[in-house]
């Protein structure tokens, strides 16, 4: 056990970790409640605790709907007071440190989620030397309201970007008070996946994060700033207009005349079980962005992607980014059936379509390419349902794979510090999934190092893929490159060789895609607007 | 950003009995969550827009729990979440006493040996949980293990009158949140009650069981 550690938050109390060598510290606020007036108020220093704070639980999760929350499993209260942190640390990191940082940001489209999930616990990376820090943000109508009246209280005149404001804050707190558990204020990695590597993407465009954070990882969130596929995300931003607009309505809808109104709302009443779409949003597909997404609001957030990496704008950070075989719309083969007798599925916020009948398959490209639909049917040949379903997936690998090495160019041509970029294949057992996929968010307990026994029927491949995955994200945090002694080599991306690291089935670089549908995926997003 | 492939694709298309038994089961975990404090109003429209169902499915599932005791509903006064009185609240604990005594009576007659390792090892991790300290993780392991005695007695209409108890949400209520946990104590009757069950003890288990659910009622602020 290690002795209390100083914070601004307080003197705070860890526990032992399952491992002895580890010691956790659950639930310290980094923020002030925001509750009250501080409802939509950019994050509030944090109160001091009186004398010892003993961090052995974890803090409520931010209001969401508990469709969302019942699906993550855990026995934890919905509370607006949910601004906490949570650190797992070597238990002599303070006298042997400092050691780097890692910050896990979840996902769940910007409107579900808790740093306190299982499937985050930090105890087993910790053991490869690092300080792992997850946390809670604002999700839904909390994170990301604007309307005129919020935009005319602030300084800036600005609103909306509270979810993401919760991430910079938490930085800061990381900045000031890691050293004192062992962490190197100089080696902190931003690491997310989902719409939480889409808020690592705008952490590294927000002037405000500039220097807070020195390497970035990015799982299932790069992607070229013209591919129409990022529009239905929950990461296609909004302006703040159009954000403000939709705020109003918002407000009107659940009976406010007024922000005094909308402030004096029990917190249930702004917890929304089907999560409203933006309709206004064309991605080219029937899949819309959920409403509540950041906004490019001049302030937090000055410009898009395409506007921030024309530019050179980002923060200038080592950066980790990468897909799954199964996301996106790509399903494995052996589910095309099911898929089939299901039906087409209603159009859901931040989901992609998924196509498995020929006559679905080849309406969808033309609706997508229009001109050029008639190449795409060329390069993804189908006669029958079957061969749809195989072409539809080839496609949609390939369109991910592509984008993100598009998206490479447009990043590296003003960075300075090297990129890596992977496409992540080996099929998880977690979740219960039935047959094994490597669906969107599949890595996540690979990244963690996290087997547990209890949370699927792991194997010891699993293990074997979790160990070396795991050791490239330890080496990247703590250096900027997640290559290190025993582990096949990671290329750092180059715009001149079209390939990308394959982690899973196999660790070693495979070519993006066949030169023809490379062309072909280029020369269509040089049609589509930059975004 | 997107959901996850198993996520809510499969969701869109399901009946809506499937529904109304989702939004039972989703209100059902928010109310034992402790996320709304007792004797707290909710509307039919904040349920409607909350769960995603229509008015009528949302009905339902409110008649439910409402015979289940989950929350009340009378007129005028709309449907409220649950707040006990002292009253109502021993009444509920001394029935939870007479119920899990005899699960564990029938337990120690016909738990597997496969149940009986399984029990162990809750009771291991509860160990590890106090010695690090780690309320959390001895609350999850001592629910865990209540859970586990209940399926050993292989005993369905008393396993199905114990899950209608509103104990959960009695202990939310009259935690007493200034006392230390785990209770002093409360890891050795765990290890009594397996110890009845294990050496295949029916009037021990009964008798082990029973004095641990009473001392834990004693521990609540009845006042």
């Amino acid at each position: 056990m290690s002795a209390p550690v100083e914070t601004e938050s307080g003197l705070i109390d860890g526990i032992s970790g399952r491992d002895r060598s580890i010691t956790v510290y659950r639930g310290i606020p980094y923020a002030a409640p925001p509750v009250g007036p501080l409802r939509w108020r950019p994050p509030e220093p944090p109160v001091r605790a009186e004398g010892v704070l003993r961090a052995g639980s974890f803090a409520p999760m931010c209001p969401q709907s508990p469709r969302d929350a019942s699906r993550a499993g855990i026995d934890l209260p919905m509370s607006e007071d949910c601004l906490y942190l949570n650190v797992w640390a070597p238990a002599d990191a303070a006298r042997t440190g400092p050691l780097p940082v890692l910050v896990w940001i979840y996902g769940g489209g910007f409107r579900a989620g808790t740093g306190a999930h299982p499937r985050y616990d930090g105890e087993s990376l910790a053991r490869h030397g690092l300080i792992v820090v997850t946390f809670n943000y604002r999700l839904g109508a909390f994170g990301f309201l604007a309307t005129p009246e919020l935009s005319a209280e602030s300084a800036q005149g600005v609103s909306g970007n509270y979810g993401i404001l919760d991430s910079i804050a938490l930085l800061r707190w990381v900045r000031d008070n890691i050293a004192a558990f062992g962490g190197d204020p100089g080696r902190v990695t931003v690491a997310g996946q989902s719409a939480g590597a889409g808020t690592v993407n705008f952490l590294a465009m927000s002037p405000l994060a500039k220097g807070l954070f020195h390497r970035a990882i990015a799982q299932s969130h790069a992607r070229h700033s013209r591919d129409p596929e990022l529009r239905y995300l929950a990461t296609s931003y909004r302006t703040l207009a159009d954000a403000e607009q939709a705020g109003q309505t918002y407000a009107r809808e659940h009976g406010a005349r007024s922000l005094a109104d909308l402030r004096a709302l029990p917190w249930q009443k702004l917890v929304d079980g089907r999560p409203a779409f933006d309709t206004g949003v064309d991605s080219g597909s029937t899949g819309k962005p959920p409403l509540f997404r950041p906004v490019v609001d001049g302030y937090v957030l000055p410009h898009g992607y395409s506007g921030t990496y024309t530019e050179g704008r980002q923060n200038d950070v080592a950066y980790l980014a990468g897909n799954n075989l199964d996301e996106s719309g790509a399903v494995p083969e052996s589910t095309f059936a099911e898929y089939r007798v299901r039906g087409a599925a209603a159009p859901n916020a931040g989901a992609p379509p998924i196509h498995v009948t020929l006559d679905a398959f080849v309406a969808a490209a033309r609706h997508k390419f229009g001109p050029m639909a008639e190449e795409f049917l060329r390069l993804y040949p189908a006669g029958s349902d079957d061969e749809a379903a195989r072409a539809s997936n080839t496609a949609v690998r390939d369109n991910s794979r592509i984008s993100t090495y598009l998206w490479g160019t447009e990043w590296t041509a003003r960075a300075t510090r090297p990129a890596y970029t992977y496409f992540w294949t080996h099929p998880s057992p977690a979740q219960g999934q039935q047959p094994r996929r490597a669906s969107h968010s599949s890595e996540i307990e690979f990244v963690f190092d996290n087997l547990d026994p209890g949370s699927a029927a792991w194997t010891d491949e699993d293990r074997e893929v979790a160990a070396t995955v795991s050791a490239y994200w330890a080496n990247f945090a703590a250096t900027g490159d997640p290559n290190g002694p025993g582990l096949p080599h990671w290329p750092p991306y180059a715009a001149a060789v079209p390939v990308v690291m394959e982690l899973g089935a196999r660790f070693a670089p495979i070519p993006i895609a066949d030169p023809a549908r490379l062309d072909f995926w280029k020369r269509f997003f040089g049609t589509q607007q930059p975004w | 950003m997107e959901q996850s492939s198993d996520g809510g694709v499969a969701n869109e298309s399901r009946t809506s009995a499937t529904r109304s038994s989702q939004a039972y089961e989703e209100l059902r975990s928010l109310l034992l969550s402790g996320s709304i404090e007792p004797d707290t109003r909710l509307t039919e429209a904040d349920l409607t827009r909350m769960f995603g169902v229509s008015r009528s499915t949302m009905r339902a599932v409110l008649a439910r729990l409402t015979q289940e005791g989950y929350v009340t509903s009378e007129v005028n006064r709309g449907v409220r979440t649950r707040s006990f009185s002292p009253d109502e609240a021993r009444d509920i604990l001394e029935a939870r006493e007479t119920l899990e005594a005899a699960l564990a009576g029938w337990a120690a007659e016909r738990a597997t040996e496969e149940e009986i390792d399984e029990l162990r090892a809750t009771l291991e991790a509860m160990a590890d949980a106090r010695s690090r300290d780690d309320q959390a993780a001895y609350s999850q392991g001592n629910r865990l293990f209540h859970q586990q005695v209940k399926a050993a007695a292989h005993q369905f209409t008393l396993a199905r009158a114990y899950d209608t108890l509103l104990y959960p949400l009695v202990m939310r209520q009259y935690r007493n949140l200034s006392a230390h946990h785990p209770r002093a104590g409360s890891y050795e009757e765990h290890q009594a009650i397996l110890l009845a069950i294990v050496t295949r003890n029916p009037e021990a288990a009964r008798a082990a069981m029973g004095h641990h659910v009473a001392t834990a009622r004693h521990a609540l602020v009845l006042k």
